[in-house]
């Protein structure tokens, strides 16, 4: 039951921000920020995409009121119209703004869409005459020069980030999404002919054969643009190296053949561009006309295609390889898990031998401009790649420019690198200095008591961090649905996105039946909460349950191993099962966290189980769970560490088996007004609590509808309602609720979306009972429902 | 100049014949490097000889190309040896307008001086800078504009 970016929708969120909030806000740890009242108000953001289609239609929700323009509509020609950067089909700067000012939804907006290096200069320019803070740049350029940052052309995107940076503008920008479609290494040529070798320096060994060539497959209409680049000073190149791309008949179809003899206006690159007409495996290689070997080598194919060997190093993309320290080069990871980067993202280090990225920010985050994809581990993917990353970070600068005004765009990168939450070694060339992340706010000089305006507003922000937090829970709502779903359809699961992220350390729910655990004992301890009832049971009986927590100076830690024990903030959970359980509990936060399961109700308890020794943002336990009260422990890895966090546990007491398949044990007779004949064609009815269900249970409402076939008849049952979103039917033996269960169905087509109910099977003469339920819990409603009847 | 021995495309008939040719010396004369040394490579990128004449081999002698880069020089050959209308030349750039194509001039020379040039030969200069033009040019034109004072590089424009 995917749920659409509208179902995320809350309302009164704050302005500027919208009803879809990136999951970014909370793991990049912006609530805080957000709630000290640092929204990016007066900061200059500058953004520069490739295409801002359907912009207009957000201003006022998810995107800003106002907004300033620099609008290409062709190389050189501008205008101050917005309609003029809506006018090309591509809506990526739509969503690169969302991120951004989900980040900082209190900023001044500046956007352009360059067409040329030209283009971006004057952009940048104007930009900078307009006394930008911040400027977002998530979008890649060909080389144009070495790796060192430098370029003999005035209109480099790289002298435009020096241009940028040195005007006052810290500079964002995507790393790059050609981690897999990189080849960077040198010039290994072991049997002496004229053809790079690639599979020396290859990551990938999926192609043995592919030595001489790097194999990738295009479709049909699919513009692939190669680049090559190699050592060699980049004018007066006096190695020649060419950069061919043959079909799989071994025609050559395109490349960059220049020549370099160490004149002028040679340079040690080549490019080019090709569109094929037909679909199939093609075949880049790379031979070496005059000169001696280049000590590296470095083929960077801009497509959504992955070549066959790649490297993932040495893949930046200009002019996010710019050494300046005023521009922080943003690599990617998942939302769902910020532990594990995209597997496109790009990586250093660069061939001079800088590391790069600078920095990770999340991506796939949920916009309203994206479509929501669901992955194989459940989880919802909106906007991938790191032009989002990158807007995140971008957002992230603005509210630091506003918490530091006085800070230049070098301190505002140094401030995000110094606090970014390493991953490894701290810099290195996956993540740059870490996965992006806010300390705590700096003290706000604005004026509190006695000022109602100011309270309101930190009323409202308040209420957006709890909103942001609630759309986390409903994310990883959505999750476990998702992966129900493809459990009940047999076990298969949901399709890939593309582009694919990789497997994440994030654990599906298990997927075993359950009945449901016995009540949850209540602690007097404010600290200790019970973790109340399932948000939804799915039909095979495993229960699911959220929450959403923030760590305060509260609540501590009762298990301090190691560590000290009243500088770790906790908030503990009791439940309890009735019988043998497969739970599974996994806390997600944007700090490290860490995970107790203990004995008993309350925070005293025996250690069960742990999980969090070494710093991690996900942490799941797993176990098999004898009858009794238990209680969760969510607290944090380092001490004081203040976070919102979302704990989602899955339980699972194995017996006995579908229970929602089989006749109530007890038969209950049901209220005559809930039972009704019915004959072919088509009913109204009503939810109400009058009436509830047999076969999932008493907080799940029902209506009853019996027929009579005298004859062996095809019968098909259709149940919709524009009321509840997710229906769910039962054709039960006999007259009345308790018969037994021959056949039921949640979903119409959960691929096309329509989550209605339909039962169509060959039935012997005989009399039948329809239950036409809900999947959610005490929902009321009408619905309609079709019985045709066919001899 | 190219390494000689690299530079063999040939069909792939004759190519097995050379191999057979070197089968056969080899057994003939199993340890004479010298000999193999001579042989011409027999493997290409693809195992199968290039067969698009379209696009120049590996090997063959690169047309003195100026300041253009090898796609501008590429559509501009194209076009003077009959294959492609200048039309259909530009529009194989990544952006075009009729027979012109967006380029970028690299200029030691005055930037304003060149912009003339262009315009009054067709040319559409539409960002002009210090050391810089970038403009619409007609693919029949390329060569020519190349060839103004101080120009240092052409080269198309790559939209991001």
């Amino acid at each position: 039951m995917p749920l659409s970016p509208d179902s995320l929708d809350t309302q009164n969120a704050p302005a500027g921000r919208g009803s879809v909030v990136s999951q970014g806000v909370a793991l990049h740890g912006a609530d805080a920020w957000h709630t000290a009242g640092y929204t990016g108000a007066g900061v200059k953001v500058g953004m520069i995409s490739l295409g801002f289609a359907g912009f207009s239609t957000l201003m006022g929700s998810e995107l800003p009121m106002s907004v300033t323009v620099r609008c290409y509509t062709d190389v050189g020609e501008f205008s101050s119209n917005l309609t003029d950067c809506e006018s090309g089909e591509s809506s990526h700067g739509v969503s690169v703004a969302e991120t951004l000012l989900d980040i900082a939804p209190g900023v001044d907006l500046y956007i352009s869409n360059p067409a040329s290096w030209g283009d971006l200069k004057a952009a940048v320019d104007w930009m900078v005459s307009q006394d930008v803070d911040v400027v977002n740049h998530s979008i890649s350029w060909l080389w144009s020069g070495p790796p060192d940052g430098t370029s003999p052309y005035a209109t480099s995107p790289l002298v435009s980030v020096d241009a940028a940076v040195s005007g006052g503008a810290m500079w964002a920008g995507s790393a790059g999404n050609e981690g897999i479609s990189t080849w960077f290494g040198a010039f290994e040529n072991p049997d002496s002919d004229i053809w790079l070798n690639f599979s020396g320096g290859g990551v990938n060994s999926e192609r043995p054969d592919a030595t001489e060539y790097n194999p990738v497959s295009l479709d049909a209409g699919e513009e692939l643009t190669v680049a090559l680049r190699w050592q060699g000073p980049w004018t007066h190149a006096p190695i020649d190296l060419d950069l061919r791309l043959y079909d799989s008949a071994g025609a050559a179809v395109a490349g960059g053949i220049a020549f370099q003899d160490g004149s002028p206006s040679h340079r040690s690159f080549e490019w080019f561009s090709y569109t094929p007409e037909v679909g199939g495996e093609y075949r880049l290689a790379v031979n070496l006309y005059e000169g001696e070997a280049p000590e590296w080598v470095q083929v960077m194919a801009f497509t959504s295609q992955e070549l066959g060997v790649y490297t993932r190093g040495g893949s930046i993309t200009s002019p996010a390889e710019s050494p300046n320290e005023g521009l922080l080069a943003a690599g990617a990871a998942h939302w769902w898990d910020v532990n594990t980067l995209a597997n496109y993202s790009g990586r250093g280090p660069t061939p001079d031998g800088r590391i790069k990225p600078d920095i990770t920010g999340a991506h796939c985050a949920a916009t309203v401009s994206d479509e929501q994809v669901t992955l194989a581990n459940g989880f919802g993917a909106w906007f991938c790649g790191t032009s989002q990353s990158s807007a995140h970070v971008a957002g992230l600068a603005a509210l630091v420019k506003q918490g530091f005004p006085t800070h230049t765009p070098h301190q505002i990168a140094d401030y995000l690198k110094t606090h970014a939450q390493p991953r490894g070694t701290k810099p290195n060339n996956d993540w740059g200095h870490g996965f992006a992340r806010l300390p705590a706010p700096p003290q706000t000089t604005a004026p509190v008591g006695g000022d109602l305006a100011g309270r309101v507003g930190a009323l409202e922000q308040q209420m957006g961090a709890l909103q942001r937090l609630m759309l986390n829970i409903q994310s990883l709502i959505q999750a476990l649905h998702n992966r129900l779903d493809s459990l009940e359809q047999g076990g298969g699961v949901a399709p890939v996105a593309t582009p694919t992220p990789t497997a994440t350390a994030t654990p599906s729910p298990t997927p075993t039946r359950v009945s449901r655990p016995a009540p949850t004992p209540v602690s007097s301890d404010a600290c200790v909460q019970p973790i109340g009832d399932p948000f939804f049971t799915g039909i095979d009986g495993t229960s699911f349950y959220g929450i959403g927590g923030t760590w305060t100076t509260a609540c501590v830690t009762a298990n301090p191993p190691n560590r000290d024990s009243d500088t770790r903030y906790a908030k503990f959970y009791t439940f309890a099962v009735s019988a043998e359980a497969e739970v599974s509990i996994t806390l997600t936060s944007g700090e490290p966290n860490y995970l107790y399961l203990l004995s008993g109700a309350g925070r005293h308890g025996a250690i069960v189980q742990r999980v969090g020794d070494t710093p991690s943002w996900t942490n799941t336990i797993t176990a098999t769970l004898q009858p009794g009260s238990y209680t969760i422990e969510a607290t944090t890895y380092y001490p004081r560490a203040i976070d919102s966090f979302t704990l989602v546990m899955t339980i699972d007491t194995g017996d006995p088996g579908y229970q929602f398949y089989l006749p109530s044990p007890t038969p209950t007779p049901l209220a005559a007004a809930c039972v009704k004949p019915i004959e072919p064609g088509s009913t109204s009815g009503a939810w109400t609590p009058a009436c509830v269900s047999v076969s999932r249970g008493d907080t799940y409402y029902a209506k009853f509808y019996t027929f009579t076939l005298t004859q062996a008849s095809t019968v098909t049952i259709t149940l919709t309602s524009e009321d509840v979103p997710d229906t769910y039917l039962y054709l039960l033996d006999g007259a009345g609720g308790n018969g037994a269960i021959l056949h039921h169905n949640d979903d119409i087509d959960t691929d096309g979306g329509d989550f209605g109910s339909r039962i169509s099977e060959n039935l012997p003469a005989g009399i039948y009972t329809i239950e036409a339920t809900t999947n959610y819990r005490n929902v009321t409603g009408n619905f309609t429902l079709e019985l045709s009847v066919r001899r | 100049m190219k390494f000689s021995a690299f530079r063999n495309p040939k069909p792939i008939a004759v190519l097995a014949l050379v191999a057979l040719a070197a089968l056969i010396a080899l057994a003939l004369s199993p340890t004479s490097p010298s000999t193999q040394a001579q042989q011409p490579p027999l493997d290409t990128p693809t195992s199968i000889p290039e067969t698009d004449l379209d696009f120049p081999p590996p090997d063959a002698k690169k047309p003195p190309l100026g300041n253009l880069d090898s796609m501008l020089s590429r559509l501009v050959e194209r076009v003077e040896q009959g294959i492609s209308t200048a039309n259909a030349a530009a529009a194989s750039a990544p952006i075009s307008r009729g027979e012109s194509v967006a380029v970028t001039f690299y200029t030691q020379g005055d930037a304003a001086t060149l912009a003339d040039f262009l315009r009054a030969n067709g040319g559409a200069p539409r960002n002009v800078g210090d050391g810089y033009v970038e403009a619409y040019v007609p693919v029949n034109l390329l060569v020519r504009a190349s060839e103004q004072p101080g120009v240092t590089r052409v080269q198309a424009i790559v939209p991001p």
